[in-house]
Parts: structure tokens; sequence; C-alpha cells
């Protein structure tokens, strides 16, 4: 029968613990904050990598009276120090100017298309991880074998080809030969699936071997030598016990591919005409538009970070060992 | 292989063309009769390359125009238009985008063959030609229910000389008299020949767009056109019909969208697919394919580009008239069409092009001839190598001046001796260094030049002549002369002369060298009915277009 | 620990003995390597230059005489310039892993080795640089400035060099758990010696791994921004380059499109594969995702 004071005692330590961890999710996001001011100022230093954006904004055709005007207007003519500072002050509270093309709040233009580029991304994941699961699994149950070889070495090389080279590749052959599939723009669900694949294929290697590795270290253990002469099933061993260890360098890794292709869509984007953050950035270097160029950095470095927060709380929950303190 | 000149001629429009006397060049007079065949041609203006499609006429055309405006066309646009403002709209994204919103109080009749009223009913004009008043049409309100009169176009006209860059176009304004509301009067500083060609690319807009601002007119662009501005967004233009629109029973479409895909092989894709409906300007590699395709087909008409290789003088590679005539002589124009254009264009020895004021066939012309380049290269003494500067990407540029050909000539000019690369720069940068002094910019600029307005106003602007004045100042005050009496001469056997004697003083001066000219090709799908497509690039009206 | 362990453990961290016919990862991926860079040499010997011109051969299709693999547009052999573009590919490939791998391995000694505010800043700024999508960068910057070589290989490896500090940083830590670097320090072993006799092999493995499968990486971030326009350009060859002019007449001249993609994904696929089977080798997993 546990005293009050036993229960005070246990209480004080959940909490001891609680604290710890909070403290440990605040440490997480202070450090996350810090990363997206970096950013911001990183985003101010792309844009004026060659000069004065003032110079460049807008594109062709402007004569020097409009350009002036332009540059006037839009603040280009004060020192870059004073720009950085109302730019950082801007940014602060969201505000990351205009877009010089439709005249939208840059910020407004850069989360409107995140979604698309969202939605594509999760379909790329899902796919890579749903095929990736069982191949993995199939490759350490046959390991040795010519087949698993061969196999591994065929999905690599599926893994090699470069993305822009499967996405024009794919439209012309489903698009254009075989009508089967919409070739641009976003107007149904099955104009995913093209996008979806020309992302995903890359993934899949990368998957592959994580998890496959993860696994191998389990199914060498002892205690798979033993559950296995109980009569368990292989796949019940592998699937069960394997891949909760896999789980955590796998969550890790799954956070920093999504944070990559974030900002790594580009290519397939303009190829699909895709209407997500890609397609904003490449609309906005052509036009250099400053504002939106900026305001898409700095949306996806956030995006970065959320993504690495999460992926430390769902470690954390995996795995309870984590969560008792320790410092990274 | 298709080609325009083998079109059969049986149209009988077999006008001699104006070959200059001792002329030793081709006859262009193939040229005069397609342009004829078009003029005279069906409102489709389709016009396949012979014996290869079936060219539409609106007589076999399946189905009539729509009694109300129904269904969607939407336009795919090679890049974002820099602004839909028509006192600033410059580049073919933003003329595209913006020849249906605004009309002109002038423009070009279907065929292209002549100037008529458009916003007006009628002109004159004093015979010194200082004075030009135009009666303005009647009815006639701009989308925000502002009425035209007098006093709006006055204050189209200030707003236009607020931004006196514009385009090139002069605008030597002394007085604008809207004391009639029916009736507007220019008086000009000096006579002005071209004022009512020019009157083409100046669009009207709502004069209470333009008092609140240019902010305001990005954001929501007012004119009198066919059709109003709806929307825009980074990706997309939308348009819907004006139902109050002066021309009764036009347009026949409900919505025109421009959608904006920058990847030339999307647009392509798109079109087969059948998601978009027109794209300009196809690049003829794609054209035999579109013609044939399930669901396209394309509109094809002699243009108004044409390609030049420009100089820039003040370079010290180019300096020297003599590597200027060797690198002329060291392109074989012939095999570089044959290469890139697929059976279409056309090798040109002129400046201009038929259905310009003042075409004629240039003197001297330069043709193929590696021996003689070498020659002159030798004469030289030095190792020549220069840059070949081209817009990167294709908003602005035409393939024909775009990266393949650019190569090919970089080729060229390697087996002659002279050393070239390709410079692919960016829009702003292109137009930039392209006036600029500084004799570091590229040497040779790939440019495709439209003659926008179907006349001579690019004189005063082309690129070599920017830099004649510094590097050549005899051969500039001449110029200038010839510049200045030219646009005094009203059209005319008279102005012809001194614009011949102008293009050969531009020829023997080796400033720049035309190359080809390259139909206007344009992307349909096959239900798109009344298209007619633009000579200049700056987008076809979409008054008679259908689907169908 | 004494100093007999310490030079036990040395032994442990030197290079295992190459047994090639126990990797066959390494093995296979070591082969298509020497396939591509035999089939790069020969094109590259045996044919006249890449990019050589010739107006009146295009779009002569595979097999046709002269031209093993057809021509593009301007009569240039896909075969020439195929094999010119494999060794630009390696040439800035191997250009970055060099340089991103001396800045990576620096910056991460340094931080796992003083650690403390050293560590911290370091790894803060790494986080930074880490948020911001590398082709973003790439895109802007390229657009921006005129592209050229050297400036490609700069722009990359200025992104190539974070994943070193963060592996380099948590091998440093792991060896400094061990007692024997404090061993070696109280037996008068000087920093510098710690550092380049002991640290430095320790961690040269897994950073040999890291390159490797940067390679490929770099291999086709540098071909896609050719694609786009932005990377190598004629003269020099580059494959993205090549893909890139032939996407248009993709459906007539797929040859243009397929060849060089091809040699780009077999680059690729032997460099994943020489990662692999190194790292089987040297018995590490290199993708330490721990802070």
């Amino acid at each position: 029968m546990s005293t009050l004071a036993d229960l005070a005692g246990l209480e004080s330590g959940e909490h001891e613990a609680a604290r710890r961890y909070g403290r440990y999710i605040g440490w997480r996001l202070a450090q996350g904050l810090l990363v997206v001011a970096g950013a911001v100022v990183v985003s101010f230093l792309i844009t004026n990598l060659s000069g004065n954006p003032g110079q460049v904004i807008g594109g062709s055709f402007l004569s020097p009276q409009q350009r002036q005007q332009i540059i006037d207007q839009l603040g280009y003519n004060r020192p870059v120090l004073q720009r950085l500072g109302s730019y950082l002050a801007g940014a602060a509270h969201g505000d990351f100017g205009t877009s010089y093309q439709t005249g939208e709040p840059a910020l407004r233009v850069v989360l409107t298309a995140l979604p698309n580029t969202v939605l594509l991304i999760g379909c790329a994941i899902a796919l890579a991880v749903v095929v990736a699961v069982p191949v993995a699994m199939l490759s350490v149950l046959r390991r040795g074998s010519a087949g698993d070889r061969s196999s591994r070495v065929v999905m690599m090389l599926a893994g090699a080809l470069p993305d822009f080279w499967i996405a024009i590749i794919l439209v012309r052959l489903l698009s254009v030969n075989l009508s089967w599939l919409p070739a641009i723009g976003f107007t149904s669900p099955q104009s995913l699936i093209m996008p979806t694949l020309a992302l995903a294929l890359p993934l899949i290697p990368a998957f592959v071997r994580l998890l496959r590795g993860a696994l191998l270290d389990v199914v060498g253990q002892d205690f798979v030598t033993v559950l296995r002469s109980k009569g368990f099933r292989d796949r019940f061993i592998v699937a069960h016990q394997a891949l909760r260890n896999a789980m955590v360098p796998f969550v890790t890794l799954l956070a920093m591919q999504i944070g990559w292709l974030l900002g790594g869509t580009i290519i397939v984007e303009v190829i699909f005409a895709w209407p997500g953050i890609g397609s904003v950035i490449n609309n906005a270097v052509q036009a250099r538009d400053v504002a939106v160029i900026q305001a898409a950095v700095v949306v996806v470095a956030c995006g970065y970070v959320l993504l690495n927060l999460a992926a430390d709380v769902v470690v954390t929950v995996i795995d309870p060992r984590v969560r008792s303190g320790a410092r990274p | 292989m298709p080609e325009l000149a083998h079109h059969p001629a049986d149209v009988g429009a077999a006008t001699a063309v104006a070959e200059r006397p001792g002329g030793a060049t081709r006859r262009q007079f193939v040229w005069r009769a397609a342009g004829s065949l078009l003029a005279a041609g069906p409102l489709g203006g389709l016009l396949s390359a012979c014996g290869a499609d079936t060219p539409t006429s609106t007589a076999s055309a399946s189905a009539k125009p729509p009694k109300t405006p129904t269904g969607t066309v939407t336009v795919a646009l090679p890049g974002a238009p820099n602004s839909l403002d028509a006192a600033r709209r410059a580049g073919v994204g933003a003329f595209w985008a913006t020849i249906n919103l605004y009309d002109t109080l002038m423009a070009w009749s279907p065929g292209y063959t002549k100037v008529v009223p458009q916003l007006l009913t009628g002109w004159t004009a004093s015979p010194d030609l200082t004075e030009w008043t135009g009666q303005i049409r009647p009815g006639v309100e701009f989308h925000d229910g502002t009425p035209l009169d007098s006093a709006a176009i006055r204050a189209n006209f200030e707003y236009f000389l607020a931004n006196s860059d514009f385009l090139f176009v002069p605008l030597p304004i002394k007085t604008i008299d809207d004391s009639r509301p029916d009736a507007i009067r220019f008086v000009f500083d000096a006579p002005y020949v071209d004022f009512t060609r020019n009157l083409t690319l100046l669009g009207m807009q709502s004069p209470k767009s333009i008092s609140a601002g240019p902010s305001a007119i990005d954001q929501h662009p007012v004119g009198s056109g066919p059709f109003e501005f709806v929307s825009q967004t980074q990706s997309l233009i939308q348009l819907k019909a004006f139902p109050r629109y002066w021309n009764k029973g036009k347009p026949h479409v409900a919505k025109l969208n421009y959608q904006i895909i920058e990847d030339p092989g999307a647009r392509i894709s798109a079109l087969q697919a059948g998601e978009i409906n027109v794209v300009p300007k196809v690049d003829p590699s794609q054209a035999s394919a579109l013609a044939h395709g399930a669901r396209t087909k394309i509109a094809a008409a002699p243009s108004w580009l044409v390609t030049y290789l420009n100089f820039k003088l003040v370079v010290p590679s180019v300096s020297d008239i003599r590597v200027r005539q060797a690198v002329a002589h060291a392109i074989d124009r012939q095999a570089l069409l044959k290469a890139l254009g697929f059976g279409y264009g056309t090798v040109v020895d002129s400046f201009e092009v038929p259905g310009i004021v003042g075409y004629q066939v240039v003197n001297p012309s330069y043709g193929y001839d590696p021996a003689k380049a070498k020659a002159l290269i030798k004469q030289v003494g030095k190792k020549i190598s220069l840059r070949i500067a081209i817009v990167a990407g294709d908003a602005n540029a035409g393939f024909l001046a775009g990266e393949s050909a650019a190569q090919a000539i970089a080729g060229m000019l390697g087996d002659v001796g002279i050393t070239a690369t390709v410079d692919a720069l960016q829009d702003a940068t292109f137009n930039a260094n392209q006036l600029s002094p500084n004799p570091a910019v590229d040497a040779l600029w790939l440019v495709d030049q439209p003659w926008f307005t179907g006349g001579p106003v690019l004189y005063g602007v082309t690129v070599p002549v920017f830099d004649l004045q510094k590097a050549d100042p005899a051969s500039w005050a001449r110029y200038s002369a010839l510049s200045a009496q030219m646009s005094q001469t009203p059209d005319g056997p008279a102005r012809d002369v001194v614009i011949g004697k102008l293009q050969d003083l531009e020829a023997s001066l080796c400033l720049s060298l035309p190359l080809f000219t390259m139909p206007q090709i344009d992307g349909l799908g096959k239900d798109v009915q009344g298209y007619v497509p633009d000579k200049r690039n700056f987008g076809p009206r979409f008054d008679d277009v259908y689907l169908g | 620990m004494t100093a007999r362990a310490v030079q036990r453990h040395a032994a442990m961290r030197s290079w295992p003995r190459l047994q090639l016919k126990a990797h066959p990862t390494l093995r296979l991926g070591l082969l298509v390597l020497f396939g591509m860079l035999a089939v790069a040499a020969w094109g590259t010997v045996a044919l006249p230059g890449a990019g050589q011109q010739d107006l009146a051969q295009s779009f002569l299709p595979p097999l046709s005489p002269g031209h093993l693999l057809g021509t593009d547009q301007l009569g240039q052999d896909v075969l020439a310039w195929t094999s010119a573009g494999i060794w630009v590919g390696l040439e800035v490939s191997l250009a970055v892993v060099s340089i991103s791998a001396v800045i990576g391995i620096s910056v991460g000694l340094c931080a796992g080795y003083f650690g403390g505010i050293v560590d911290a800043v370091i790894m803060r700024v790494v986080d930074v640089c880490l948020s911001i999508p590398p082709l973003l960068v790439f895109v802007a910057a390229a657009a921006l400035l005129r592209p050229s070589m050297p400036m490609l290989i700069l722009l990359i490896s200025a992104v190539a060099w974070l994943p070193y500090v963060r592996l380099v940083r948590s091998v440093v830590l792991v060896e400094r758990e061990r007692g024997y670097l404090l061993a070696a320090r109280l037996s008068g072993a000087t920093r510098r010696r710690l550092l380049f006799g002991h640290l430095l092999p320790a961690v040269s493995t897994p950073a040999l791994v890291l390159g490797s499968l940067q390679a490929g990486y770099v291999l086709l971030w540098e071909a896609g921004l050719s694609f786009l326009g932005l990377g190598i350009r004629p003269p020099q060859h580059s494959l993205g380059y090549l893909i890139a002019d032939g996407r248009e007449t993709l459906s007539t001249a797929w040859w243009v499109v397929v060849f060089p993609g091809a040699a780009l994904a077999l680059l690729v696929l032997a460099a994943h594969l020489i990662g692999d089977g190194l790292r089987d080798l040297v018995q590490q997993d290199v993708e330490i995702i721990g802070r």
C-alpha cells in the first residue's frame, strides 16, 4: 500500500521528468526561432547578391525614368543597412513587402501556394514509404539471395534517375502520347500522379536503405533467434519488433527529406506547371520579384524547423529513453 | 519540306515587288503573293504549310459563332506580364494579356494590311501633317462605366507622356485639344507622319483608373476592349466578356484566361492534352506535330518579326568593319534555317519584311562566303574572340533567336577562325547591356525584332545605331539626316526612296545582319475558330474567336 | 587506459583490409564506374571533339554511320557530348566533394573537439544553413550571376559541406567518450597530434563514405542546374544541358534525352553503390542523425 509520501515521491519524480521534457522542448523551440531569424537574414543576402535589387526588379523594358520611379516607390534608394533593418522589422510581424507582379502581400502569395506543394510532398513521401517498407522487409527476409541483390541494384538505379528526366519522359508518354493523365497544373486528383511519381522515385532507395539497415540490426540479435525458435513466423518478428527500432532514425530522416523537398520541388513543379512553392519561386526569380523570393526562403526555412521539431517530439514519444532529460 | 514561299499562287496576286535596280538578290515575289493571299484570305486565316494540313476557312467551319458569348478559352503565356498598365506594358506576356483588354484609337485590319479606326469613326490630318483630328466613336464606355470622350483620351495621352520612353514610340505632341467632347485634336511640334500607325499600340484606359494611380491600375486595369479584367494571380489572369462592348455581337467567348506556363515543353504538352486552347509562337519543331495532332492545329501567317544579328560597335572586337563583314560572310543562313526551321521561315536580305512601309531588298547583302570571311580575318591580323548575347529562357525571344541558333552561329564563326561563345542573359541585363556604352559587354546580339507598328519607327532605336554616334560620327551625321528626312516624308514612293538609302547605309556599314523571318505560328486546339495570328506577336484579338 | 590500449585502439581505427570478393556492392559500383569511365575515355579519344556541329547531319538516329548514339539538332554527336559530359560531371563532383569535405571536416572537428560555446555557435550556423533549401539558393544565385563552372562548384560546395559537420562532430563526440584521448593527452601528446593522429583517421572513414554518397547528389544537382540553363554551358559540355537541348523534340529524337539521362543515372548509381559498399566495408553507419 503506497503511503502518501510514496505517492508524493512518485508524482514529484514524474513532475521532474515532465519539467525536464518541457525544458527540452522549450530549448528546441528557442533554437528553432534562432534558425528562422538566421534564415530571414540569409533571405535578404540572397536577393542582394548581385547588388541592389532595384536595378533588376520587374525585369525588362523599363525606361530609366520608370525604373527610378519604381526604385523610389519601393525604397531601394536607401542604404543597405537601413533596408535590412526595415526588412527585419517587417518580417518580425509577417510583412515581407508586396509582390511586384500582382501587388499582393508577398507572404500571402507564398502561403497560398504552400498547400499545393505540401500535398505533393505528402503524396510523394507516402508513396515512397508504402513502397519502401515492404521492399525493405522482403529484402531482409531474403537477404543474401541473388534476387535480393539484383533487386537492390535495380532499385538503386531507379533512385539514381534524375527527377527532371523522369518528369519529362512521363509527361511525354502518359500525357501526350497516351492522354491518360493531365499534363500540367492542378486540375484534378489525377494531376497528382505524375509529379508524385517523379518525386517519389529518388526517395525510395534512401528509405529502403535505412529501413533495411535498421531491420538487419534487429534481426541479427539473439533475442530474435530465441523468438524464432518459439515458432513465430519470420514476418511477424520482423514487422513488429524490428520496425519499432527502425522508427527513430527513420522519423528523423523523414523530417530531413520533407524539409529538403520543400525547397527541392522547383524543377518538377516547373515541368508540370504545378501551382506550388517551386513555381512561385521560379516565377519570382525570373521576374526578379524580390519580396516573394525573400518570403519564400523564410517560409521554407520555417517549415524545415517545424518539421525537425515535430520529428523530435515524435522521437521522444517513440523512444522514452530520450525523454528523460538527455541533453543533445 | 513545306515552305510558305511555295504556296500555290492561284490567288492571282502576282504583284511585282519593288526591286532595287541593280540589286543582285532573290525575288521576294512569292512573299508578296503569300501576303496577298492572306489579305484576301478567309477570316479564319489558317494558313498551313503547303500540302501538309487541312487549312480551315470560315466557309468550312463546322459551327457558326454562338449568339451569346459562351465557353472559356485559355491562352498559355510564356512569361508573366511586367504590368497590365497600357502605358507600361512591354514584352510579349504583357501585350498578349492586355490586347483584348484595351481598344486603341486606330487598329490593324484583320489581314494586317491597313490601319483602320477602332475607337474612332474617322480621322483627318492637315496637309502638312502637323495637326491630326479624330472623330470619337459614340456610345463607347469603359469597363467601369465611364464614357469615352475627348477628355478621357486626353487623360490617356497625358499619362503616356509622363512615361515618355514608352516603347520608343515618339509622341512629339505640342497640344491636345479636347474642347469638343466628340473629337480629339492633336497638334505636333513637327510633321508627324507615322502617328496614325503608332496609335495602334496605345491602349486607352479609363480616366478614373488613371487618376487612381499606377498601383491601382496594376491590380485592376480598366479598358474598353471586348474583355474586362476579373482577377490576377501569380500564374493566371482571368478576363470575361464585356457585356456592353461597343461592337455589338462581339465577343463570342464568355471567359478568356491567360495561364502563365514558363516552360515551352509544358505549354505544348498542355495544348496536346487539351488543357489549354492557344499557345503563342510555337517552336517550328513542334509545328508539324501540332498540325497533325488529334486535338490540335496550327495557325500560321507571315510575321513582322525579323531575326537579326546586331553588332555592338563600341566593343573593340567588332569595331573594325572587316570583322563585321567577316561575321556576315561566315554565316550560312540557309543551312541554319534548314536545321532549325523545320521547313518554316525564309532567309531575308532586307531589314524589313513585306507589309512594312518601305520594304525593299538591301544593297549590299552579305552572302555565305567562308573563304572571304577567312581572308578578312587574316587581313585584320589579330585573334578575334567575342560573345554572342541571347535572352535566357523563352519569354520574349523567338527560338530562332535562342540557344540553338546562337550555338550554331558560334560554330560557324569558329569555322572561319573567330572564337565565339554564347552568353545567355536574363531579360533585364540583356536590355540594359544592349544599350550600354560599356565596351566590355557582348559584341554580338541575336535578337528577334518586331516591326510592331508596321512602319519604320524602329530606325531611331536599333541597337547598332545607338553606338554609331560614338563610333563613327561622320556616318552618324549622314544617318541622322536621312532618318530625320524619313520621319518627315509621308508614305509614298519618295519615302520608299529615303528608306532605301537608310537601309543601304546600314548595310554598307554592316551594323546589323538580318538573318531570317519566321512566320507567326500559333498552336490551337482543334475547336478554336475565327483565330487570326498577330503578325507582331503582341497577341491576336479575340473579337471573332469562338469554340466550335 | 594504458598505452597498450591506446595502441590497440589506434590499430582498430585504421583501414580494414580490402577484400573485394567479399563485397559485391562495392565491386559492382566500381565496375559501373570504370565502365562509364571507359566509355567516356573511348568517346573522347576515338571521336572528334564534342560540340562539333554539322548542320547537314541534324537529328541522325542511333547506329547511323559515324554516330553510334545519333546526333542532335545541330549535328553534334550524342556519344561525344555524353562522354565529355561524364568528365565534366565527375570533375564538378570531385571538386565539390573535396572542397566541402575539407571545410566540413575542419569545422566539424572544431565543433566536436572544442565543444562549449564554439560548438553551440557552429551548430546553430549549420542549422540555419540547413534550413535554407539548396535548390532555391542555386536557382536564385545562378539566375543572378553569370553561370560558369567555378561558380557552380563554389555554389554547390557552399551547401555540400554541411552534412560533414554533423557527421564529424558526432564521431568526435563518440571518440571523446572513450578515455583513450584523455590517456594520450596525459601521456604528453599535443593537441595537434590528437587532432591529426587520432581524430582525423577516426573521422576519415565515415567522411569518405559520406563523400561518395554525396558525389551522386552533386552530379544530380549539376545536371539539374545545367538543365535549367543556369549551370554548365557550351563550350563545356554537361549532360543536363544536352537533356534540355533534346527535350522539345523528345518524341522524334528520343536519343538526345535518353542517352545522357542513362549515363547520368549510371554514374549516380555507381556513386551510391560505392558509398554503400564502403559503408559495409568499414561497418559504420554514416547516417548518424544524432545532434
